[in-house]
């Protein structure tokens, strides 16, 4: 439970503060932290435009999104306490409810009959699925790791001891981090705020929503943002006490947030063909991690 | 006392099959058609009955005596082919129901019309027979019949010259897994004396598990199309009609897998090799199919791929099973076995609910290739909504029943991460990876193929495409209950098909506990999402009826003048996938470049499809070379009577030869 409303609070301002971040990076002054709230709020009180094309699909879509991330969200626990649901193997549960949102996310795009949306929905599926083993394989290591296959358990028990396991915090991180750029479409996988359709892979999907639909599109995104920095905030405060837990929940959002604003204003995008292999390398790096737990477990040698 | 009635009652219906059959040619033809729905209904009746009696605790034995040659021929329904019995009967009789709308509106004569049906019935027939059979030569009789009426139905309805290519090299492929069976079979036979199944266990005990295992797996492989066995399989189901392709690749392709779980019973060492083996080669499988599912874009195709990438799903399961049984790991073997069992089912049910709404696309806009079609969702919306439903029960999506399979095989691999052995660990990382990019690449086929067929606008100009006839889609609706039957009483079906495996040697209640529990949990969470999409729905509803909801064109990126044409189609939405994926995939191109020094170039054609990697560069490579060589033995068969005469001399002579110096052993 608790999670469930840390991550609510935090997606308030997070996305605020990667714009406010590329803002002041670039030398502006920039718009406050809680502008984009007030976007969706609009957002949620706007009327709607719907395509001759489109059917009933496309309707429906924004709502089974915003639904998985819901629910998702219900499954991650929060350092000690575990979350609203908390079963073994909910992270396999996890990553299938939000493919489900995805897959209405991109019939949705096909719905609307647009070449261009098409061709976000296709570079979308894709990218979302080389992320899948990296994941999984850094799920399932960490499971080995801890002998458990629920998020609440496996970040309960996973103890900060070693030199060795601190890497392997730190590769983890990293997967995480990475798994979070590509699910929210963030730099360097996607830019959000280029201007050309033929470069957009996320942004393209949505061009055809608008009004609540798009309120919770959007609104979907920034809770997605919350919901993978937790999953961060639980690789290192699993065994902290609360009253240490959430503030320092607060404060790695927030890092995330200042990095990722840092990284939109100092990188560029990938090429389009390289974010393929780029993710494929993800992979690699769960892999090690996984012999890195088989070193920790004495398997290796 | 039930057993022996029962046991009547199987004869009798048999024999009254035999009888429906020859009376179907005299029927009118509107008749034919629901005389072999009878035929299989009193079948699927009487086996049904059986199957109950053995999931409720009872297995039924009895023998039928088969004249001298075969003996006493052991006839038993036990839980693992109760299991199947089951899915044949209900998979092959909603089938069989949506056939009767089809076959109605195609032009068949009435010579053809009965020949359809009569092999539908005996296709049903001979796949209950293997499953009930327990006496090798019957089981290899039964066999060939299913080979030979599933071959004939795909050529019965149409003489094209390609279909009948294509269903010649299914029959080789479908008897060089009888061959592989029979081989088996012959084997146990010399060595035990006995054509009993039962011997099978007797050889195993005595003798090495592991070749006869794998003999027995090339032949069940090959009819269950695991990689690189497939062969030219995926070329069938394009050819055949949507609803026999839905009993061949929902029902018969299990028949393969009912075979190896089958003999998988009856090892008794080397578990865990065979395990290692099976896993292995179910990964190849799972990840080889849906990569050609991805790509093409002949949607039967596309299906019959996804079959080859299910039919890896199992085999991983089966894998597991073995595994933990060879290592005494209940975990691993309730896991692995219960997740196959049920993804048989839940495969079957999703696969035949594609093919037959895809047999209503196909029938509206006769053309199987998806990037001719689109927008079909605003003129078959029920059709629409059934495919979209198959589509997310076979990625796996959680409120539909194939989850429900993929996570207990998740669950397994888990577990298998932490066996003791490095090997052992790296391949079930292996598979956890494998697993989850199949279902990554298994939403990008099915957005693909949903969006391309269902939604956008029309692509090409086809005739005006109408929903079908309410009996023709209530099989469907049929369907799409039992698959939500299964959400809520997975639990239920994981307790029912426990006793096919379960072996006192693993305590099974450890492990069944947990799952049943777990599993019950998933069903009430999906319940749980479902209250949520309904809430956000309902607030979405409220909100929009205060607010202006206006129609406009879609964004055309500033273009004016957006053309049905210009939509992004099947084939690019999975080309980049192809591209990664090229040294699997092969992708051919047609594209003759315009002479030089044309001013105005011709009108030309492009082309580009996919070939199959194993039947393109193994299959067609080895099968060239075996004609090369074969040629050489030409001037036998030559034509001239004089020769075979003299072959036929020279052979007596050889026998009259031989038994004077008592040659012959």
């Amino acid at each position: 439970m608790l999670s469930l409303v840390l991550i609510f609070i935090a997606s308030l301002f997070f996305t605020g503060i990667v714009i406010r971040t590329k803002s002041l990076a670039s030398g502006r002054k920039g718009p406050g932290v809680m502008q984009p709230l007030y976007d969706v709020v609009r957002l949620f009180r706007k009327g709607s435009v719907y395509s001759p094309t489109t059917t009933v699909i496309f309707q429906v879509a924004p709502t089974v999104y915003f639904a998985s991330v819901v629910m998702a969200i219900l499954l991650l626990p929060m350092g000690q306490m575990p979350g609203v649901l908390s079963f073994d193997g909910d992270f396999i549960f996890f990553a299938y409810i939000l493919a489900l949102g995805k897959f209405f996310n991109i019939i949705a795009a096909l719905d609307t009959g647009s070449s261009f949306q098409g061709m976000g929905a296709s570079r979308e599926a894709l990218f979302s699925m080389f992320a899948e083993p990296a994941f999984f394989i850094l799920m399932g290591s960490m499971a080995l790791l801890t002998g458990h296959t629920s998020f609440h358990d496996i970040f309960a028990e996973l103890h900060l001891g070693s030199t060795i396991n601190y890497a392997l915090a730190g590769l983890a991180s990293f997967v995480l981090v990475m798994i979070a750029m590509i699910e929210n479409s963030r730099m360097p996988i996607d830019d959000p705020k280029t201007h050309l359709e033929l470069t957009m892979v996320h942004e393209v999907m949505i061009l055809d929503n608008s009004g609540f639909d798009l309120g919770l599109i959007t609104a979907a995104g920034y809770l997605k943002f919350a919901m993978y920095g937790t999953l961060i905030v639980n690789l290192f405060v699993g065994s902290t006490d609360p009253q240490y837990a959430i503030p320092l929940f607060f404060a790695i959002q927030a890092l995330m947030a200042v990095s990722v604003g840092l990284i939109e204003s100092f990188m560029a995008r990938f090429r389009m063909s390289h974010n393929a292999q780029f993710i494929v390398a993800l992979s690699s790096v769960a892999l090690l991690i996984f012999f890195g737990v088989l070193l920790v477990l004495n398997k290796l040698v | 006392m039930e057993t022996e009635i029962l046991e009547r009652l199987m004869m009798a219906m048999w024999g009254s099959t035999f009888l429906m059959v020859a009376a179907i040619p005299l029927l009118a033809n509107k008749w034919k058609a629901w005389a072999g729905i009878v035929a299989i209904i009193i079948n699927a009746g009487v086996s049904t009955a059986g199957a109950w009696m053995a999931l409720g605790g009872s297995p039924i034995t009895f023998a039928l005596y088969g004249g001298q040659l075969m003996g006493h021929i052991t006839v038993s329904i036990d839980v693992l082919t109760a299991w199947f019995l089951l899915i044949i009967n209900f998979i092959t009789l909603m089938a069989a129901w949506y056939g009767v709308g089809y076959v109605k509106k195609q032009t068949l004569t009435s010579a053809q019309t009965s020949f359809h049906w009569i092999l539908i019935v005996i296709l049903h027939l001979s796949m209950n027979w293997i499953c009930v059979l327990r006496h090798s030569l019957a089981f290899i009789l039964a066999w060939e019949m299913m080979s030979l009426s599933s071959m004939l139905l795909l050529v019965v309805h149409q003489q094209k010259a390609m279909t009948i290519k294509t269903a010649i090299h299914y029959l080789v492929q479908m008897h060089l897994s009888g061959a592989f069976i029979t081989i088996g079979f012959i084997w146990v036979w010399v060595q035990t004396g006995s054509m009993e199944f039962d011997a099978l266990a007797n050889y195993f005990q005595t003798h090495g598990n592991v070749s006869l295992f794998i003999i027995m797996l090339i032949g069940f492989g090959l009819k269950a199309e695991f990689v690189p066995l497939h062969g030219k399989v995926p070329h069938v189901y394009p050819t055949a009609m949507p609803h026999v392709a839905a009993i061949l690749s929902g029902v018969m392709v299990k028949m393969g897998i009912y075979g190896i779980l089958r003999m998988a019973g009856y090892l008794a060492t080397d578990h865990l090799l065979l395990g290692e083996i099976v896993l292995s080669l179910s990964l190849l499988t799972g990840l080889y199919g849906i990569i050609y599912a991805a790509v093409h874009r002949d949607y039967m195709r596309m299906l019959a791929y996804c079959t080859i990438e299910n039919v890896g799903i199992i085999g991983m399961g089966i894998g597991m099973g073995l595994i933990g049984q060879g290592l005494g790991n209940p975990i691993l073997y309730y896991l692995g076995y219960g997740g196959a069992l049920l993804h048989v089912l839940n495969h079957s049910l999703y696969k035949s609910l594609l093919f037959l709404t895809t047999g209503n696309v196909s029938q509206a806009t006769q053309t199987t290739d998806m990037d001719r079609l689109g927008g079909l969702m605003k003129q078959m919306p029920q059709t629409g909504w059934l495919f979209l439903a198959g589509a997310l029960a076979i990625g796996g999506l959680p409120p539909f029943n194939g989850f429900m399979s993929e996570f207990m095989i998740y669950s397994g691999l888990l577990n298998g991460l932490r066996l003791d052995a490095i090997e052992q660990s790296c391949l079930f990382v292996a598979a956890l990876g494998c697993l989850s990019i199949i279902g990554g690449i298994s939403v990008l086929t099915f957005t693909k193929s949903f969006g391309t067929i269902f939604l956008g606008q029309r692509r090409t100009a086809y005739s005006e495409a109408a929903e079908m006839t309410p009996g023709m889609l209530l099989p469907s609706y049929l369907i799409l209950a039992v698959m939500a039957g299964i959400v809520v009483l997975a639990p239920l079906c994981i307790r029912m098909m426990t006793p096919a495996f379960a072996t006192s040697k693993l305590p099974s209640e450890s492990v069944l506990h947990p799952t049943v529990d777990l599993l019950t949990h998933i069903s009430t969470y999906t319940a749980l999402f479902g209250g949520i999409v309904l809430t956000v729905w309902v607030v979405r509803r409220r909100q929009q009826r205060h607010q202006p909801i206006a129609t406009g064109p879609t964004w055309g990126c500033a273009y004016t003048v957006p053309g049905s044409k210009l939509q992004y189609t099947g084939k690019s939405f999975a080309k980049t996938l192809g591209k990664i994926f090229n040294f699997i995939v092969i992708e051919k191109k047609n594209h003759p470049m315009p002479a030089r020094a044309t001013i105005y170039p011709r009108k030309r054609k492009y082309s580009s499809y996919y070939l199959d990697l194993a039947e393109h560069r193994v299959l067609n490579v080895v099968t060239s070379r075996l004609v090369y060589l074969f040629n050489y033995l030409k001037f036998i068969q030559n034509g001239h009577t004089q020769s075979y005469v003299l072959y036929g001399i020279v052979f007596i002579l050889a026998i009259f030869l031989l038994s004077i110096f008592n040659l012959s052993a």
